[in-house]
């Protein structure tokens, strides 16, 4: 060490322990020797070992290959050649293989215009440096950050109207970038309509020393208008008085598009939108909603969604909001809910509602749409009510078809055979030759004429049955039409020993056609009667009652009894008889039956041969 | 020419009466027996089942009748048949010209024809030949 020439630096001076605190490392190339000096510095910058010796053929190794070698190399030999000194910022690699910045200055010392040593500090810089590359990056980030969102960065100094703008501004205003802004300047480029409230705004922030986030329009040189959003701050000096506005200005042309687009899609929906957040409560509607509920937008956001729904169904309205929100999807209502809203002067409209989860930045929203279907419900209606009425008819129909099919029976047995007699007989009479059977053919063809008469009257009669039917309909007592029946059939009840007993209680009166009621009595009796056991005196019992919300007699008797499982399709047919009787002309049960279908009636009977039968009729 | 026996099963005496006068009226027709109702037909043919002489050869049905109709004779007849040692020939006879009795008749194979009243003697004539 004490070889070296340093007194230049004045090793023991306060100098020299400035540069160590300084972290500055000196080096001294003694050009005329070839030696090269490290101060312990220069050392710990490089990371060498304390027996390191450095050589002008070790220099290299500190550089890469390549650009700072290059420079290295260069800057030396310049220097020594020509007495030039030299800053440079550069890269080094240390005995460690690690890479440094260093600034490197050197001063070549000249004697006689030759150097003869070269002098020179090496500063690490490799935090500011990176410190300098971050910075470089943030800014630049800063920019791209600003540029995507369309944001720009704006001081105003109030008192010297003096306005500062980042580079985003002015492209967000279509102006060049540096171009001097004032207030006045930026007025300039506002759309005239806004211009007023513009000022006002700036005025009123300024009294108010606050600032309220607002909007405006701009317009570009090429006549495109743009929507901006301003959100800024006031900063005020010791005396409270506002003396600077900062703040950003943001283009958001494009989300007032899309929120225009969004509402006019909304407002073209044919549906009732209503959107609520995730509480119930209503963020938006459309035009529809309105309509359809009556009231205004302004009147219904920020209210909660209960106020469009019937309290009735409030329950039901949070199950499915509660479902919906468990795995939000678009989800339709069942059709069959009967679902309904009601609108502000509360009436209620039937409804179909679908559910659309809808993400914004502000979190989960459901989207409702309402479906007025009031229409379709009146349709399902009529069409029920014409379903009804076919049914109705068809029942009419079928019942007209029966009746048809009856009479069609009766016209080809019971009015046939007759006829066919009489051809019968007439043949006869006209072969036969004696005078005293003709006269009995004769007075054969006189019976059949008159049963003839009588099928003819009897069918007349249950034609006019179902013509009259719901004429006059009367109160009947049962027990004074059993009491009426009981006088008109004395006779037969003295001849025959019948008991006949009844329980009107349940049902004592009925409202029907008297004459029919009188009718079925007689003719059912006197069956029980007429086909009565020969061991054994007639016992019958009427009851009345309630059945279904109709009123239904009972006939029970214990006669002969009918074997229904041969005969039950018959009868109530015409000129049916199931028994070997004199009397028998099979009408009585077809003249009842044909009272109790005209009054929209039922009649069956239950029975066991032996034991009697029972009739009921549903009157 | 055999000598035949005619069953006549109606409970319209009239019907009786004149086909009664016609069967007489034809040679091959050895008696005649009327019955009221198929229960009537039926009893008489039980009681005289071994006996093919009291038998019928043929049998005029009518449908409606009280007690046992034309139908319900036939099921109980059918049933009957393999005792009896004789063939006989049944006619279903009725006023009724209702397709649904033709064609109830139809289906019962037992019935050889199905007949509308009134008959005159040439029906029979031909029927009685046809033996």
């Amino acid at each position: 060490m004490k070889n070296w020439d340093i007194k230049d630096l004045g090793s023991d001076s306060l100098f020299t322990e400035t540069i160590k605190l300084a972290k500055i490392g000196v080096y001294e190339l003694n050009v005329v020797s070839n030696e090269i000096y490290w101060s312990d510095v220069t050392r710990e910058i490089t990371e060498v070992p304390d027996d390191f010796v450095p050589s002008l053929d070790n220099l290299a190794s500190f550089f890469n290959e390549g650009q700072y070698r290059d420079m290295a190399r260069d800057a030396m030999q310049e220097a020594i050649s020509k007495g030039k000194s030299y800053d440079l910022d550069m890269e080094v690699v240390t005995a460690k293989g690690n890479i440094k910045y260093v600034r490197n200055v050197g001063n070549p010392k000249m004697e006689n215009g030759f150097c003869v040593k070269l002098f020179g500090f090496l500063q690490d810089i490799t935090e500011r440096k990176q410190t300098k590359v971050e910075l470089t990056k943030k800014i630049q980030q800063l920019n791209l950050a600003e540029q995507l969102s369309q944001i720009g960065y704006w001081e105003w100094d109030i008192l010297a109207d003096n306005i500062i703008w980042s580079d985003n501004l002015y492209r967000i205003f279509g102006l060049e970038v540096g171009t001097p802004i004032h207030f006045e300047r930026v007025v300039e480029a506002i759309h005239p309509d806004d211009r007023k409230t513009f000022r006002e705004n700036a005025q009123e922030f300024i009294d108010e020393k606050r600032f309220r986030k607002f909007m405006h329009r701009i317009i570009h040189k090429d006549g495109s208008v743009h929507t901006v959003e301003l959100i800024g701050e006031l900063i005020m000096n010791q005396h409270g008085d506002v003396v600077k506005m900062i703040g950003t200005t943001q283009d958001i042309t494009e989300h007032r598009m899309s929120e225009i687009k969004f509402r006019g899609l909304l407002d073209s929906a044919p549906d009732t939108m209503v959107i609520v957040d995730r509480k119930g409560i209503i963020q938006l509607i459309n035009k529809q909603a309105e309509k359809m509920f009556g009231y205004k937008s302004s009147e219904l956001i920020d209210e909660h969604v209960t106020i469009l729904v019937p309290k009735r169904l409030w329950d039901t309205m949070e199950y499915y909001a509660e479902t919906f929100f468990k795995a939000p999807k678009h989800t339709g209502l069942p059709a069959d809910l009967d679902f309904f809203v009601q609108n502000k002067s509360g009436f209620q409209i039937p409804v179909q509602i679908t559910l659309s989860p809808l993400e914004t930045s502000e979190g989960l929203l459901v989207s409702i749409a309402v479906r007025d279907i009031t229409v379709q419900k009146q349709a399902a209606h009529r069409i029920m009510e014409t379903n009804k009425s076919l049914k109705e008819s068809a029942k009419r129909l079928k019942a007209q078809n029966r009746q048809l099919e009856e009479f069609n029976q009766i016209t080809s047995h019971n009015l046939r055979s007759p006829v066919s007699n009489l051809n019968a007989l007439l043949d006869i009479y006209k072969t036969e030759k004696n005078s005293k059977t003709k006269e009995m053919i004769i007075g054969k063809i006189e019976s059949v004429t008159k049963h003839l008469t009588w099928t003819l009257d009897t069918l007349v009669e249950s034609l006019l049955i179902k013509k009259s039917a719901q004429q006059s309909l009367e109160k009947s007592h049962f027990d004074k039409t059993l009491e009426r029946t009981k006088e008109m059939l004395a006779a037969e009840i003295l001849k025959t020993n019948a008991v006949i007993t009844s329980d009107f209680s349940e049902a004592p009166t009925v409202m029907y056609n008297k004459i029919y009621l009188e009718s079925i009595f007689i003719n059912l009796i006197s069956n029980s009667l007429k086909y009565k056991a020969k061991d054994r005196a007639p016992e019958i019992f009427v009851k009345s009652r309630i059945n279904d919300g109709t009123v239904q007699l009972e006939f029970k008797d214990n006669g002969l009894g009918i074997n229904l499982k041969k005969n039950g399709h018959k009868l109530f047919g015409f000129s049916k008889v199931f028994h070997r009787n004199d009397d028998a002309k099979g009408v009585g049960l077809f003249i009842t039956k044909a009272q109790v279908d005209a009054m929209g009636g039922k009649i069956w009977a239950n029975s066991e041969e032996g034991k009697g039968t029972s009739f009921f009729i549903n009157l | 020419m055999k000598s035949v026996n005619v069953f006549v099963v109606d409970d319209d005496d009239i019907y009786q009466f004149t086909i009664g006068v016609t069967l007489k009226s034809i040679p091959a027709v050895r008696s005649t027996r009327t019955f009221s109702d198929g229960a009537e037909a039926l009893e008489y043919i039980v009681v005289h089942q071994n006996d093919v002489d009291e038998l019928p050869d043929i049998i005029f049905l009518d449908i409606n009748m009280p007690i046992l109709d034309g139908f319900q004779f036939m099921e109980e007849f059918i049933e009957l048949l393999p005792k009896l040692n004789k063939s006989i020939k049944v006619y279903m006879v009725s006023s009724s010209m209702d397709p649904k009795d033709i064609k109830k008749a139809d289906r019962i194979e037992e019935i050889s024809d199905y007949l509308i009243k009134p008959l005159n003697s040439n029906d029979i004539k031909e029927i009685v030949a046809k033996l």
